[in-house]
């Protein structure tokens, strides 16, 4: 439809006449188009030159052999992927990462909704449990994860706590699932709040009017939530879930500050493993591999789910 | 349109070659042509009489040298030496001159990362080369090439709480060593009888914490084991020496309870635990203590009294710009005159300097009755640590791999570490 020849309808219902199309208001479009451009222009040269400069840099060095501290470099092809799929670590590694990516990913989102719809009331002092959920968000990773180790270290804090119900102490940084799970809660409760602040921002976008008719409808509270709340707020479900999965593939500071990787690879996620092939055991080449892979699996993940939103999102298919 | 696309193509051509020429930095100079050369040096030593010691010394051989116009000293965290060096030498910017760990010589050797300093110290007058003492010059040693010139050669010594043994009643080190009975079995057995009659860990490896495999060569060195064969080559962790170190030291964690467990956070410089192996540096930790504390070297085994020492380095970086300038800072920083001044810091390896009254210049709690079985010790049964030529790869299989198996409760220890000799062998051929 050609919006410049045909009338428009507006929201409001109201029909309004086409402008006239002239030289002067091309003009006008031309400039408000380059100066969208000029504003545009900082972010896109910035991932232009930085982002494409950098992924073509790492990519080149991920088909070479390269000793650092003699300063050689071999081309050797794809043997660095070969030896992706090849090392005996990966498993665990890609398991671990992937643990990390679902969880983060599904619970982050549920719980940071859950904890929105409950801090989305009109009660006195409901701003102090907002601040609460926030101010983790606020404090660094690294200090946020050193006040965990000390709750989490043998017969710390939470040893403590289980020992006076008569249960553990546990080992709780010793490697297996309960180090995976314990690395999620302390992931978890580090970021929810601020994905708690997006959707308390998006549930206080839903308009009253809509819920109220859902009310005179008949709707209770959980068809109300279902059928009306959710749908309104699924472009923020789908932005959170979005970032939350490419933010859980970065999973790094709790591993290195925390348990190392160790025992042996059994806390390990790529993020940390390109850190120690590169900056441990100077095998850039191979590290940089791992990050073309680790780039390819973020962008495949969020373009499946991407290709997918029309489904999940409310108005994404008109 | 195509004007426009040629226009935007322009412009991000122009920005890229803008940032790519921005990134390369000044063209390098070459050896010889300039006259105002600026060296950088980097230390993992923070304290600010470390850095402001070698400052001086900097601005002392900038004075004496004809190109050099500044050294510019960085302080850095050891943990993050490979880090640092293989982000600055992928860069293109690496320092001149640095400390190094033995740990990291031979890897450094082999890859032609250090600048042979023998013509230089050759060169230089008053260097005195046969001062050094050789046994402890050998891990820079290759042929005739001289790669580094060790500037700490620290034995791990053993430090005691002297308060924590009598409240406990229990023998202390000293004690033992006046019975002549200083062994790991039977500081195993006063350790228990520590933790036993108060709680508190009796024993903890300073630096340590389950990463640092280094800080078990006490262990080793006293049963005459080793992580590897002379030569580098082949894995000897599965050994009957090595196996009755570790098990010292596993039953000491997991079956006595007199060491910290892995993740448990303890702290012998604030009088918290009964005794801790650490380097000389350590005791300008206690000088506000509050308690009574002594030195004595680490406990003996089978193989004797063995004192597992370890070494630093001031080496010139081959990928450095200067190369010629920086051997010769270095050979300046190996020379009598310079090491006297930072000895009192960081123990010697020249005869002539290697004394008590020199160990302890700057030190507000040792004394030359502490540090004299130090220098003994570093002078008859002092051994450096060992080194592989794949350090950082067979290190960080060697510290994950014991962490899995062997710092395990309930592990069997010849089983442990068979399984570590499986992880490390195939880095070590």
């Amino acid at each position: 439809m050609n919006q410049r020849t045909h009338p428009r309808v507006a929201a409001s219902g109201i029909v309004r006449a086409p402008r006239p199309a002239g030289r002067r208001r091309g003009g006008r479009d031309a400039g408000r188009n380059a100066f969208g451009y000029l504003l545009l222009a900082p972010q896109t040269l910035g991932l232009l030159v930085v982002g494409l400069v950098a992924i073509g840099g790492v990519v080149q060095l991920s088909l070479t052999r390269v000793n650092v501290l003699a300063g050689t470099r071999e081309f050797v092809g794809l043997e660095n992927y070969a030896r992706i799929f090849s090392d005996p670590d990966m498993g665990v590694i890609l398991t671990n990462t992937f643990f990390f990516v679902f969880v983060l990913s599904v619970a982050g989102t549920a719980l940071a909704l859950a904890l929105a719809v409950l801090l989305n009331q009109k009660l006195p002092g409901i701003n102090i449990f907002r601040s609460a959920i926030f101010i983790p968000a606020l404090v660094t990773t690294v200090a946020w994860t050193l006040v965990w180790r000390f709750i989490l270290q043998p017969e710390g804090l939470l040893d403590g706590m289980l020992g006076l119900v008569g249960a553990g102490p546990l080992p709780w940084l010793r490697g297996g699932w309960l180090t995976l799970a314990v690395f999620a809660v302390i992931q978890l409760t580090k970021n929810v709040g601020i994905n708690v602040m997006i959707f308390l921002a998006a549930l206080q976008a839903v308009p009253q009017e809509l819920i109220d008719a859902a009310r005179v409808d008949g709707a209770g509270p959980w068809s109300r939530f279902r059928h009306v709340v959710l749908p309104q707020i699924s472009p923020a479900i789908l932005m959170v879930f979005m970032l939350m999965i490419s933010g859980s593939f970065k999973v790094f500071e709790l591993v290195l500050l925390l348990t190392n990787g160790g025992p042996g690879v059994q806390t390990s996620v790529l993020a940390f493993e390109i850190f120690r092939q590169a900056f441990r055991l100077n095998d850039i080449g191979y590290a940089a591999a791992l990050a073309v892979f680790l780039f390819a699996l973020v962008l495949a993940l969020t373009g499946i789910i991407w290709q997918f939103r029309r489904r999940l999102v409310f108005h994404e298919a008109d | 349109m195509r004007t426009t696309s040629r226009v935007s193509l322009t412009i991000a051509s122009l920005a890229i070659a803008g940032l790519l020429a921005a990134c390369s930095g000044p063209a390098s100079e070459s050896d010889g042509q300039a006259d105002d050369v600026q060296l950088r040096m980097t230390i993992w030593s923070a304290n600010p009489d470390h850095v402001a010691l070698f400052e001086e010394l900097g601005d002392e051989f900038a004075a004496e040298s004809p190109r050099v116009s500044s050294v510019k000293i960085e302080s850095f965290n050891l943990a993050d030496l490979d880090t640092l060096f293989t982000t600055q030498i992928a860069a293109g910017d690496p320092p001149d001159v640095s400390w190094l760990p033995v740990e990291s010589s031979l890897e450094y050797i082999r890859a032609g990362a250090l600048v042979d300093l023998r013509k230089t110290i050759d060169a230089t007058d008053d260097f005195d080369f046969d001062d050094l003492i050789p046994s402890l010059l050998e891990r820079w040693v290759d042929g005739d090439a001289v790669y580094g010139i060790p500037f700490s050669t620290g034995p791990l010594m053993m430090y005691f709480n002297k308060d924590l043994y009598a409240q406990a009643g229990v023998k202390d080190p000293a004690q033992l060593i006046a019975e002549g009975n200083w062994t790991w079995d039977a500081f195993r057995e006063t350790s228990k009888q520590l933790h036993d009659a108060l709680g508190t860990p009796a024993f903890v490896l300073n630096d340590f914490d389950f990463k640092n495999w280094t800080r078990l060569l006490p262990y080793m060195n006293a049963y005459g084991a080793s992580p590897w064969n002379a030569d580098a080559t082949a894995c000897t962790m599965d050994s009957d020496e090595m196996v009755d170190a570790m098990s010292v030291f596993h039953g000491m964690t997991f079956d006595d309870g007199s060491m910290p467990v892995p993740g448990q956070q303890v702290d012998f410089w604030g009088g918290q635990v009964g005794a801790t192996s650490a380097f000389l540096g350590s005791s300008a930790s206690l000088v506000d203590a509050d308690f009574e504390w002594g030195l004595v070297p680490t406990p003996a085994g089978p193989a004797g009294a063995v004192v597992s020492t370890g070494q630093a380095s001031i080496v010139a970086l081959a990928a450095g710009k200067h190369t010629s300038d920086a051997a010769e800072f270095v050979a300046f920083l190996g020379s009598k005159g310079a090491m006297e001044k930072y000895s009192g810091y960081f123990p010697p390896i020249r005869e002539s300097v290697l004394t008590p009254e020199i160990l302890i210049q700057n030190s507000k709690v040792l004394t030359p009755e502490m540090v004299q079985p130090m220098i003994d010790g570093i002078k008859k049964n002092g051994k450096v640590f060992p080194v592989a030529a794949n350090n950082a790869a067979v290190a960080d299989a060697l510290n994950s791999s014991l962490d899995e198996f062997l710092y395990q409760p309930g592990a069997d220890v010849a089983q442990a570490l068979s399984k570590v000799c499986g992880d490390i062998a195939p880095l070590l051929k």
